[in-house]
């Protein structure tokens, strides 16, 4: 992976070691899902402008001498083969994206491309993304090295070259295919499916330029490959970072893939309560409820009153699933009752929530297959199941969506919703109201 | 050769319709700092100054012109080309010299208000703070159309100064003698003060506003034609009004041998010579070019910052849309009325920066809008014509020698 930045400039050698000139911009084919570079083009000594095909490259080579990225182009084949500079139709020169507007779908204004970043895809060198963010303004303006030692925080932001589509070259603007205004709402599985078809330098690239949430939930919403690829090349610090940042459940299911030194070093790392929780899910075989639960989940004491638990919610505002039952304990933890959230409101508020819970509480045990469990909820018509281990000690929930996961392949999945294209993209003349 | 059309109402409203952003940037060119060097040339100098205004006149056209020929030939404002043409360095230095010109410039503009209100007996604690709400709100609320309709309104105050100019009753014949005839003195304190009033008209910000104002307004090719008299008659106006201001204190101050260092001494000065009715005219006349440099300067600031970053821009845009516009608009608005606000500031040292980065950064810019209008790829038939780049050639190279005798002024001190 490289910056077009950093490889314009570069000398370019023939098959003799002869310096032919620098390279001064490269040419792709407008259209495709990932613009493949097709030639290449240089000036010679005489400021003649050239046009060679990428196939001759034999050697690309970038190594990192001292702190300096250095980039040299050797040829495979004599000069004469090379052709004077001209350019095709739907041919176009990678400088002229350079510096460019990009616009949304509803032609508003976003930000210009900073720098365009090129990789392998299918062992092709193709454009992989545009890069927007501070840390490729910096390096353009010779602060790159600076910027790097002053803060690690500025982002390399970047849009993948998959959501982005050239308007008319008149216009010479970019244009956003995703409706958000913000490269940052990129929804997780999007990345996810973007991720799929990189290279292994680019996912960490993309990887990297997320914040620690968005991280998480992408790596969750990946398919295995990408996962594996990821997870190998991030330091542990960062890796635990992201697994604190996911529910419990699917941390072990990451953790579970993970070979046993890494994973083993990976929880020693992590608060205890945390890695406590992992190593219980892991502790399940992989078909059972245990190992597919949410551990995270509201238990009421039973001695509470109705007033004390409507305000213990009000203080942990629980997502609206989980608010949909709750499940009551005894002093032991044992699953003992089940409330609605019709029957707490309704109640009295000094009451006791155990004067006014259903006793009969359908439940699961955790080492119980997922099956087990969806047959269970299918009978009773259930969307929430409480799991409780041998003891009858309430030890987590399962939701009707955990359990479907299991029935449906993960490639099915992942077939994105892909939302339909407005057209309004002309200037953007809204009028104020 | 074009047939003779028939006249039309219609067509001068239209033609109406195409007319601001050449006046507006013209007149806003004459803003706190414009009146107060032209006061002090009338007051130091007499009328021996009145000669620059013909060639400065043209030369502020030929710059002008240009610019407001990019914005309707690409429909880009001057920042988007720069940064599409030059690249990101070039952009970025220009960039932060600007912000920080501009912003010490707006600090002025809001000195100014707070002097000329001072004049007026308004305390400036509460005037201050007052302009800078009304010159947001009204910035964040209006869209381009209704925004160009107050400032042409605001720009009816600028009369005040012909009006002034006329009550002196000025020696007419002495007047048209030393509007025609160049005088030259050698000492120090005279050529910086032509050097500073070519500095003071031709700015870099009023570029990026002019530009960026044609682009909003939506003008494009077909109608470039009558935006051209939108520049000349602006350009030639501004400068009007600069010729009364130098003949008003030249009458009135320089024959009674007072020296002024500013606008306000010569409002003051005038009331005891001219009458109440003068520094009510002069003082009102500067509070209205205060004000409007208030208004210019952030929009300006704003346009070229966002057109350079690529961040939606506009006074047509919706607050959700463009907020990083508004935002920088607000920021340039506070942060200037603050420092006007810190008391027993001296603003001099502040001024003379502006002054320095704008003189560093003029003649840069100048080429680059040269290099911009000769390029085909991006003009089409609409770049300079050979013996027309002759004339701007040479204008802008004394535009250029005028900008960097500033810095030089500037530094070692008139």
């Amino acid at each position: 992976m490289v910056h077009f930045t950093e490889l314009r400039g570069n000398k370019i050698y023939d098959l003799k070691e002869n310096c032919l000139g620098r390279l001064t911009d490269l040419v792709f084919v407008d259209g495709t899902k990932y613009a493949e570079i097709t030639h290449l083009i240089y000036e010679d000594e005489n400021k003649y402008k050239k046009k060679i095909p990428w196939a001759f490259v034999k050697e690309f080579m970038q190594d990192s001498k001292g702190n300096k990225t250095f980039i040299s182009i050797h040829l495979n084949s004599p000069v004469d083969a090379i052709t004077q500079f001209f350019m095709k139709e739907r041919e176009v020169l990678v400088g002229d994206i350079l510096d460019k507007q990009v616009i949304d779908v509803d032609g508003i204004k976003i930000v210009r491309v900073n720098d365009v970043i090129l990789g392998k895809v299918d062992n092709k060198l193709s454009i992989v993304a545009v890069s927007v963010g501070a840390l490729s303004l910096m390096r353009r303006l010779g602060f790159g090295k600076i910027t790097g030692l002053v803060s690690s925080k500025i982002k390399e932001n970047i849009i993948p070259w998959k959501s982005v589509e050239r308007l008319e070259p008149e216009v010479h603007d970019l244009h956003l295919k995703l409706q958000k205004n913000k490269i940052a709402d990129l929804h997780p599985e999007d990345i996810a499916d973007i991720m799929e078809d990189l290279t292994h330098t680019e996912r960490i690239l993309i990887f990297n330029s997320l914040n620690t949430q968005k991280a998480a939930k992408t790596l969750i919403k990946a398919g295995e490959n990408v996962q594996d690829s990821v997870l190998k090349s991030f330091k542990i610090e960062k890796v635990k970072e992201l697994l604190e940042n996911i529910p419990h459940d699917q941390a072990a299911d990451i953790i579970g893939m993970m070979p046993k030194h890494k994973a083993e070093e990976i929880l020693k790392s992590m608060r205890k309560e945390t890695s406590a929780k992992i190593r219980k899910i892991l502790d399940y075989y992989p078909e059972s409820i245990g190992s597919i639960m949410k551990t995270e989940f509201i238990a009421i004491p039973e001695d509470y009153t109705s007033e004390k638990t409507i305000d213990l919610l009000r203080q942990l505002k629980p997502s609206s699933d989980k608010i949909y039952h709750l499940y009551v304990v005894n002093k032991d933890n044992h699953l003992v009752g089940v409330l609605s959230i019709r029957a707490l409101l309704t109640a009295d508020p000094i009451s006791n929530v155990a004067d006014f819970m259903k006793k009969q509480v359908v439940y699961a045990r955790d080492t119980s297959t997922k099956e087990t469990a969806a047959r269970i909820m299918a009978r009773y018509d259930l969307y929430l199941l409480p799991v409780v281990d041998k003891e009858g000690i309430l030890r987590g929930i399962l939701k009707a969506d955990d359990v479907l996961e299991g029935y449906i392949p993960k490639r099915l999945k992942r077939e994105k919703f892909v939302p339909l294209k407005t057209k309004a993209r002309q200037n953007g003349n809204s009028k104020k109201v | 050769m074009e047939t003779p059309r028939k006249f039309e109402w219609k067509h001068i409203l239209f033609i109406l319709g195409i007319i601001g952003p050449g006046i507006i940037t013209a007149i806003a060119d004459n803003d706190a700092g414009g009146i107060a060097t032209y006061s002090v040339a009338g007051a130091n100098f007499g009328l021996a100054m009145l000669w620059t205004l013909i060639p400065i006149t043209i030369l502020l056209i030929i710059v002008q012109e240009m610019v407001a020929r990019l914005g309707a030939v690409t429909g880009k404002g001057l920042s988007d080309l720069i940064r599409e043409n030059f690249g990101v360095k070039t952009t970025f230095f220009i960039m932060v010299g600007l912000l920080i010109a501009n912003l010490f410039v707006t600090v002025s503009e809001f000195a100014g208000i707070a002097a000329a209100g001072e004049l007026f007996g308004l305390s400036r604690i509460i005037l201050v703070p007052f302009t800078a709400i009304i010159v947001w709100f009204l910035i964040v609320k209006m869209d381009y159309k209704k925004l160009e309709k107050i400032f042409l309104i605001l720009i009816l105050f600028y009369f005040a100064y012909i009006i002034s100019g006329f009550m002196v009753k000025p020696n007419w014949g002495a007047v048209f003698k030393s509007t025609i005839t160049p005088t030259m003195q050698f000492n120090k304190s005279f050529i910086f003060l032509i050097i500073a009033l070519v500095g003071t008209t031709i700015t870099p910000w009023m570029q990026f506003y002019l530009q960026s104002s044609i682009v909003e307004k939506g003008i494009r090719k077909a109608e470039y034609k009558y935006s051209r008299w939108d520049v000349i008659v602006g350009s030639s106006f501004t400068n009007i009004i600069s010729f009364f201001i130098i003949i008003a204190c030249a009458a009135v101050l320089f024959s009674n041998g007072i020296m002024v260092n500013d606008a306000i001494d010569a409002a003051k000065a005038l009331e005891p010579l001219a009458g109440r009715y003068a520094l009510y005219l002069f003082g009102g006349g500067f509070f209205i070019a205060a004000l409007f440099g208030a208004f210019i300067l952030p929009l300006s600031t704003s346009y070229y910052l966002c057109e350079a970053f690529g961040w939606e821009s506009g006074v047509n845009k919706k607050f959700g849309n463009a907020k990083n516009f508004y935002i920088i608009i607000l920021f340039m608005i506070i942060l200037s009325a603050g420092i006007v606000l810190i008391p027993s500031i001296n603003l001099i040292y502040l001024i003379l920066l502006a002054q320095f980065i704008n003189g560093l950064i003029l003649p840069v810019l100048i080429i680059i809008i040269l290099k911009l209008i000769n390029d085909r790829k991006l003009m089409g038939s609409y770049a300079n014509k050979r013996w027309v780049n002759m004339i701007t050639w040479t204008g802008c190279a004394l535009i250029i020698i005028a900008s960097l005798s500033m810095l030089v002024v500037t530094i070692i001190g008139p």
